[in-house]
């Protein structure tokens, strides 16, 4: 009788010792990150000296995205799909209230994918068809998407977008040098990978007029590095410890007088 | 026994059924393989030869598209240093989908989803 | 012994044919979904994971839940249970069935659910999450199905039987933790983000499943002469009294960490569920009834006259059941994305064709477990 005792305390302890394990085994595989992070030589971000902007400048950096990726204008409310769009200060930095300020709302930033450091989304893919590469761009194989959505809910900063339709119907043009989407996967902002191959800058910033700056944060005499450098800047729930790539310059109203 | 009779009609019920594609094409007469209409640019060659081609093109485009996009990569070496995109390199010479690509995969009854994103070969099927 | 299944009244007949017409209808309405999009469903870029998910997260605690009946019989030597350990095996298994379905219905691109498997990422909790759940229901068929045969030769289970039994356990518990994970390690979903998710998870399962397993067991002891001793239900019931008791517990302490700290990001989830937030409150009357149920069913299980009581304690267990379902099948995974990365209020309803497809996963689910069940009565009618 109390050698079955014994041999059921043991079993509790063999049962615990296995739960235990299999609870940490993901935080192992967190640590097995996605190829790509440690060791890189060039790091692309973003920095966004978004007082030189108005709302009608993000609607032109925003065609310029949506029109040469091909991104459908959806209509029907939360179908939409965005690379890159405006936002009230008080939705982007909802963290930053200003209670007294004139009226946050009047303020509008371009946001968009952040190309985080530590990329939630791709943390979450169960097949790596969000990835980080080596240069900092957070990558999506629209191949291997299999539309389970994980990355959206993982994303805090709403970056994401899913095709609930399919997106060929609300193009009414189709450019011929990018592809479109297929129903069913998630998409986003990729830098412009198309055109960092050619050495351009991304649309956006090209769009921008000059008020946003791309480069290579990791070479500290870049040009974004040489506005970080010299001004304050935040970034988008920074607290999470996501470490966003796109900075935003944080310049008073004095800036404007 | 009394399951006999059961079992044999559960037999040739399963027989009919899997034997059904034969009697349902019974009288259809078989169309020969379509020939591939070759549109291509004179002077230009291609990547690799018509027989590699043809045994091999959907390997190549699936490396290629996993090389492309998730390694960066833009030369295939194989292809001696060829630029790698199936859209550059095949579609602007093969811009025929219809003859060049829609007749065999139609025939083989393939139904490739490479369309729905990369459309730039100009007409839809 | 599964040819078992395919013999009965005119009643298992008539249930058999309202599963199969319900299934159907759920397949049309899949094949709709499939070529137009999860667009057809009440889903949105904001609140971007709905019913389904739900569904599936909820019902992995009624798979977990078999532990429940297994730990008492295999560690405490609790023989009154005999009768539900394969019971309880055979719900974990359909409760898998109908998991891995809802998973498959939320995809976007069905087609590609094998690149799980050949792109395997140990980063991902959901590629743990799926082969914890794989692994799980092998076990339980395969421990279900020879102890029946077992029982139905009138010999003693195998050893290696009894091995895999007690794996079982700890596995259970696996996936329930697993699936906890799948929220609690999102930055910036403050809801879930929670140490204590699984646990939570755990509990709200432990109540649920068992409830459900007792419901299940009278309905059968009355309609289909089940062999089941009342000692059974009431000690069982007694487990479901003591997992709704923590579940209760560890929600409230959720809601004294939200309200107490008057961080915004912790109360807004819980102040959407109960009072609404910007004038939307699409989910306070589910939230409501689950605290109702929840007060009720705990009282009438904890009020030990109550409990033994056979006429009382059906409605004690389905209370507590729908207050488990409502709070982690609806309220959990839809409160969780409110509010958005914005700031921003999105109500969810789902739409009609998003319930066809629902119900239609359920039905496969009842299917499968009245296989199961029909098979281990007949072989229990046949033995005596």
């Amino acid at each position: 009788m109390s050698g079955k005792k014994i041999s059921r305390r043991r079993f509790l302890g063999l049962g615990g010792a296995i739960l235990a394990g299999t609870a940490l085994l993901p935080a192992f595989g967190a640590a097995l990150l996605p190829p790509g992070g440690g060791g890189q030589s060039v790091r692309y971000g973003m920095v966004v000296d978004w007082r030189r902007l108005t709302a009608e400048d993000i609607a032109r950096m925003s065609r310029a995205c949506h029109e040469g990726h091909n991104v459908p204008a959806v209509t029907e409310p939360g179908h939409e799909v965005k690379w890159l769009w405006g936002e009230s200060f008080d939705r982007v930095f909802p963290e930053w209230e200003a209670p007294y300020a004139e009226d946050p709302r009047a303020l509008s930033l371009p946001v968009l994918c952040n190309h985080c450091e530590s990329p939630p989304c791709c943390r979450v893919c169960p097949t790596e068809a969000t990835f980080k590469r080596a240069d900092g761009v957070v990558m999506m194989d629209y191949h291997r998407c299999i539309g389970c959505r994980f990355c959206m809910a993982a994303c805090p900063y709403g970056a994401r977008s899913f095709n609930f339709t399919d997106p060929r119907r609300y193009l009414d043009e189709i450019r011929g040098d990018y592809p479109t989407r297929a129903l069913g996967v998630v998409e986003k902002c990729d830098f412009c990978e198309e055109r960092l191959r050619l050495g351009l800058e991304p649309l956006c910033a090209e769009a921008s007029g000059g008020a946003v700056v791309f480069g290579d944060l990791a070479d500290p005499d870049s040009a974004p590095r040489r506005l970080l450098a010299a001004n304050f800047s935040l970034r988008r729930k920074a607290e999470l410890g996501t470490g966003p790539n796109v900075h935003y310059l944080w310049r008073g109203v004095e800036a404007d007088a | 026994m009394m399951k006999e009779k059961e079992i044999m009609i559960g037999l040739i019920f399963f027989l009919a059924l899997f034997t059904a594609p034969f009697w349902l094409n019974v009288g259809n007469s078989v169309t020969a393989a379509p020939e591939v209409v070759i549109s291509a640019a004179a002077g230009e060659e291609c990547l690799f030869s018509a027989a590699e081609m043809r045994e091999r093109h959907m390997q190549i485009l699936d490396e290629w598209r996993t090389v492309s996009v998730r390694e960066g990569k833009t030369l295939d070496l194989s292809a001696g240093g060829a630029h790698i995109g199936f859209e550059e390199n095949c579609l602007t010479c093969h811009a025929n989908r219809e003859e060049f690509c829609d007749a065999c995969h139609a025939y083989t009854a393939v139904n490739p989803d490479c369309w729905d994103c990369h459309h730039s070969a100009g007409a839809k099927s | 012994m599964l040819e078992k299944a395919l013999r009965g009244g005119k009643v298992y007949y008539a249930w058999l044919a309202l599963l199969l017409a319900v299934i159907a209808a759920g397949v049309l309405a899949w094949l709709y979904q499939l070529r137009h999009g999860l667009g057809v469903t009440g889903m949105t870029r904001d609140v971007s994971w709905g019913l389904y998910i739900a569904q599936f997260t909820f019902m992995v605690g009624v798979a977990a839940s078999a532990v429940m009946v297994a730990v008492p019989y295999y560690f405490h030597n609790h023989k009154v249970f005999k009768p539900v350990v394969i019971l309880g095996e055979f719900l974990a298994v359909s409760a898998v069935v109908v998991c891995m379905l809802f998973i498959f219905v939320d995809l976007g691109q069905p087609a590609r659910v094998l690149n799980v498997l050949l792109h395997p990422s140990p980063h991902s909790v959901m590629f743990w999450d799926m082969c914890v759940l794989a692994g799980y229901l092998l076990l339980n068929i395969t421990i279900g199905w020879t102890m029946l045969s077992a029982e139905k030769k009138g010999v003693s289970p195998p050893r290696w039987a009894h091995g895999l039994s007690i794996a079982a356990i700890p596995w259970a518990v696996s996936i329930h933790t697993v699936t906890a994970f799948l929220y609690a390690g999102l930055p910036g979903r403050h809801y879930w983000l929670s140490a204590i998710m699984a646990a939570r998870f755990l509990a709200s399962a432990f109540a649920a499943g068992p409830a459900l397993l007792i419901l299940i067991c009278l309905l059968l002891r009355r309609r289909a002469g089940l062999r089941l001793e009342d000692g059974a239900v009431t000690s069982l019931a007694k487990v479901v009294a003591y997992a709704m008791a923590a579940n209760v517990f560890f929600f409230l302490l959720e809601v004294f960490t939200a309200t107490y700290s008057g961080v915004p990001a912790h109360a807004e989830s819980l102040s959407y569920l109960f009072f609404g937030l910007e004038g939307l409150h699409a989910l306070t009357p589910f939230m409501w009834a689950a605290a109702f149920l929840a007060f009720a069913g705990l009282t009438l299980l904890i009020t030990p006259r109550w409990r033994r009581s056979l006429t009382l304690l059906p409605w004690g267990l389905a209370a507590v059941f729908l207050a488990c379902w409502l709070d982690k099948g609806v309220g959990l995974v839809l409160a969780g994305f409110v509010p958005s990365p914005f700031g921003e209020v999105h109500d969810y309803s789902p739409t009609g064709i998003e319930i066809l497809i629902l119900l239609g996963v359920y039905a496969i689910g009842a299917l499968v477990l009245t296989a199961l069940y029909k098979v281990v009565i007949a072989v229990r009618h046949e033995e005596a």
